[in-house]
């Protein structure tokens, strides 16, 4: 089908009016979407922007609070992932949801093997692998274990599992993100070969390049809201970034900071994970940031710094010693302090109170031989609490209990109570109120202009305008780009992200 | 869920806790004596210092199969010593250096080596207790006299107390306050609670986590000299299934196997009531046979209780 055909064609999917809240933050506000058969259609916007939101509604994950979704021009409400796969949308995600150890046919066949009686007729469920395989043009051996094959492989055989059932649209999440250039090619021969068979597919990624190279019509969210759809060829890569940036307030509000002095933390070379070779410094007073797209190193580096990885290769010099921490407790005796980007799986201790996860770096600081001084850990709990604002009914308030604002300023006061010399923040406001936003940006700059180090790892582009001094633009685990002020505006480290 | 039934449920395993030991001590008159009390006190303290340790490991979010097969290698190793003359005292410090060296294997392996805790201390439980066998060649060593001191009391009115008691009752309470009140103890539910947010807030995991176990080695030395104290005989087949009574002693006592809850005096707790179940079976005169049918039981519902109890904690 041609793209004008398509553009033609009514629509197979429509969302109208979707609305969607979190904990009384708007994720995503009276969003309209048609997908047409035989089109690809890219859904682009900066992170927070509602991709994730749309997706997961469109795919049964989540309900939306109003507005309708409509297959085939008939309303439907999707209970489930299955329910929207019964009405042919299925989503692939990043994580692929395959089992490793299993062999490719019986991942392809999992929930529905072929059977007689209470056994699985194995020679069936590999002939029909085989067949599937095939009639997309995927080169995989049914009978190979999953686990054995590359990421791209991999991802191939969940899309050959996703079109098994009757699939009208379907939906990829950053399908690139893990793959190698040419894997990434073969994906959209893959993409066009379904567009040609009347399969609406749906393609949310941050590589603008690659949406541009591959999809018919462009719909840009931003803020949770539809900025509009245009066709591919009628609009241009910089006008998208433009789109999705918005009215951007393209002057600091802040006064230029000036780093006092020499650098302190000093990166050569390193290595290790994603990461290959990077440079790095950072002055006192001075918030250097730091992003990059999925997978570019940003997010190892603060591993590697704190002493939870190790590099392979390279130097890192701190304070004028050469600085090779063998565990985080080490980076912490040395003055410095990360704070993790997922919250509840890095960061805090479900099982404990306000009181213990705020408090849990400086045990050595408030024991005397050993035995914690009760009174001058509630002390701290308190003064800090205080000084973040933190809104619990109590220290011993269990602290998942905690909005998730409330959650990160413990998180925060935990390190902050320590007083290091150099703070790695990742994602420090990652879904999080805007006021809390605000406070803790806020005490970014006291950071700064105390003449702390401040390494701020954040893809949110808006941030890194308000906060950095120095912005590292990373691609393939090295610096790519770097922009100073006052060259560091939202639109700019967009651009620098997502062109490279 | 409304505030007070959230409250309830949340605090099930603990309700329950109360309320069977009070059920149990109403049930009988002979029951609710200071004679009836003690001996519960005294036949649950080996398994209770065993549970002791096993608290340490589960809070720490690990698991120790292997007690039962330590104390009856550091029983045959002081049956060894003790024929080769050695004197109490150095007896005594040989089971507890012992118990903590026999720990700290389980320790160095999963938290160095990183094995499953549950699949390294079911091998150390079969190592250990082979080791057992071969020294001690298959035959028990009968008179072992070493800690013969131990298996005695005092009269406190008209109860007798025995020091084994004494002894369970102490550890509990000083490893109760160690466990609420070091750095170390409060390190410990912070590694069972999240091991790596503990560990990326400088909480040195792996030395803490093989600690855990040493001390789990060491509570096997400790039982290990009250047992000796009271068989007099080193066996290899001695206090067979004792760390499944611990473990089942720490989950009625509401430490969570998922790491990071609980508390020692918790265990010691659900030890008591075990046993005191066991006694009660016995004394209202149900046969023998209903013993491990209700323990079974008891343990499941407090175990039920306990996920009870988290579901309404995340809600």
């Amino acid at each position: 089908m041609s793209p004008e055909a398509a553009a033609l064609a009514p629509a197979l999917v429509s969302l109208r009016g979707l609305s969607k809240s979190y904990a009384g933050v708007r994720a995503l506000k009276g969003v309209d979407l048609d997908l047409r058969r035989g089109e690809i259609h890219a859904l682009c916007g900066e992170n927070g922007a509602g991709k994730s939101t749309l997706i997961q509604m469109l795919g049964g994950a989540a309900r939306p609070d109003s507005g309708t979704i409509e297959v085939h021009g008939q309303a439907v409400r999707f209970a489930s992932p299955a329910a929207a796969l019964a009405r042919g949308i299925a989503v692939i995600h990043q994580e692929l949801a395959l089992v490793d150890e299993l062999t490719v046919a019986e991942n392809l066949a999992l929930g529905d093997e072929p059977r007689f009686g209470p056994w699985i007729r194995r020679r069936a469920m590999v002939q029909s692998a085989r067949r599937k395989l095939d009639e997309l043009g995927f080169a995989i051996a049914p009978r190979a274990r999953l686990g054995s094959l590359p990421i791209g492989a991999r991802q191939q055989v969940e899309i050959a599992r996703a079109l098994r059932r009757d699939v009208q649209v379907l939906v990829l999440d950053e399908p690139t993100a893990a793959l190698s250039r040419a894997e990434a090619e073969r994906l959209f021969e893959v993409l066009r070969d379904l567009r040609t068979r009347g399969i609406a597919v749906l393609y949310v990624s941050h590589h603008l390049d690659e949406v541009f190279a591959l999809a018919d019509r462009i719909t840009v969210l931003r803020d949770g809201s539809k900025v509009g759809s245009w066709p591919a060829s009628e609009t241009t890569l910089s006008e998208v970034v433009a789109h999705m940036v918005g009215e951007a307030v393209d002057v600091r509000d802040r006064p230029a900071r000036r780093a006092t002095g020499d650098a302190r933390l000093k990166v050569s070379g390193l290595s290790g994970g994603s990461l290959r070779g990077l440079d790095l410094e950072v002055a006192p007073g001075e918030v250097v940031g730091l992003t990059g797209l999925a997978g570019a190193g940003h997010e190892e580096l603060s591993s590697i710094l704190f002493g939870a990885m190790r590099p392979t290769a390279g130097e890192v010099v701190w304070d004028g010693e050469p600085f090779r921490p063998k565990h985080p407790a080490e980076a912490a005796r040395r003055g410095v302090a990360m704070v993790p980007a997922d919250r509840r799986g890095l960061g805090l201790i479900p099982s404990q109170g306000v009181l213990e996860n705020l408090t849990l770096a400086s045990y050595a600081d408030l024991a005397r031989r050993g035995w914690l001084r009760r009174r001058a850990q509630k002390a701290m709990a308190r003064e800090w609490c205080a000084r973040f604002e933190v809104a619990s009914s109590g220290l011993s308030q269990k602290v998942l209990t905690l909005s998730g604002g409330n959650q990160q300023k413990v998180l925060l006061a935990r390190w902050a109570a320590r007083n290091p010399e150099l703070f790695i923040l990742n994602e420090p406001t990652r879904g999080i109120d805007v006021k809390t936003r605000e406070a803790i940006h806020r005490w970014i700059d006291g950071l700064a202009e105390a003449g702390r180090c401040v390494l701020l790892i954040t893809s949110d582009a808006q941030e890194m305008a308000r906060l950095a001094d120095r912005c590292v633009v990373l691609r393939g685990g090295k610096v790519a780009r770097v922009l100073e002020p006052p060259a560091i505006t939202e639109h700019a480290v967009v651009a620098a992200v997502v062109e490279g | 869920m409304p505030r007070p039934l959230r409250t309830v449920v949340g605090r099930l395993p603990q309700i329950l806790l109360i309320v069977g030991a009070l059920a149990l001590m109403l049930r009988t008159e002979r029951f609710f004596t200071p004679g009836t009390l003690s001996s519960i006190l005294t036949q649950a303290s080996i398994v209770g210092v065993l549970a002791i340790g096993q608290a340490f490991v589960l809070i720490g979010g690990g698991f120790d199969l292997s007690q039962g097969a330590m104390l009856a290698l550091v029983a045959a190793t002081v049956g060894r010593l003790s024929q080769e003359g050695w004197n109490p005292a150095l007896c005594l410090a040989a089971a507890l250096t012992a118990g903590l060296l026999l720990g700290s294997i389980n320790g160095f392996f999963v938290s160095v080596v990183r094995t499953n805790p549950f699949v390294t201390t079911l091998s150390t439980l079969l190592i250990f207790r082979g080791a057992a066998f071969i020294m001690l060649e298959g035959r028990p060593i009968p008179g072992v006299k070493v800690f013969q001191a131990v298996d005695s009391g005092f009269k406190l009115g008209d109860a007798f107390v025995s020091y084994r008691g004494v002894v369970f009752a102490v550890a509990a309470l000083l490893t109760w306050i160690v466990l609420r009140r070091t750095v170390f103890g409060q390190h410990v539910y912070a590694l069972g609670g999240n091991a790596e947010a503990a560990r990326l807030a400088g909480v040195r995991t792996v030395r803490l986590r093989t600690w855990t176990f040493a001390l789990s080695g060491l509570a096997s030395g400790l039982a290990a000299i009250l047992l000796l104290g009271w068989l007099r005989v080193a066996k290899s087949d001695t206090a067979t299934g004792y760390e499944l009574d611990s473990i089942a002693a720490c989950v009625v006592g509401g430490v969570s196997l998922q790491g990071g809850r609980g508390s020692v005096l918790g265990a010691a707790a659900g030890c008591l009531l075990l046993q005191a179940l066991r006694t009660q079976i016995t004394m209202s005169g149900f046969p023998e046979e209903y013993r491990t049918f209700v323990t079974g039981l008891v343990i499941l519902t407090f175990a039920a209780a306990d996920a009870l109890a988290r579901r309404g904690e995340r809600a």
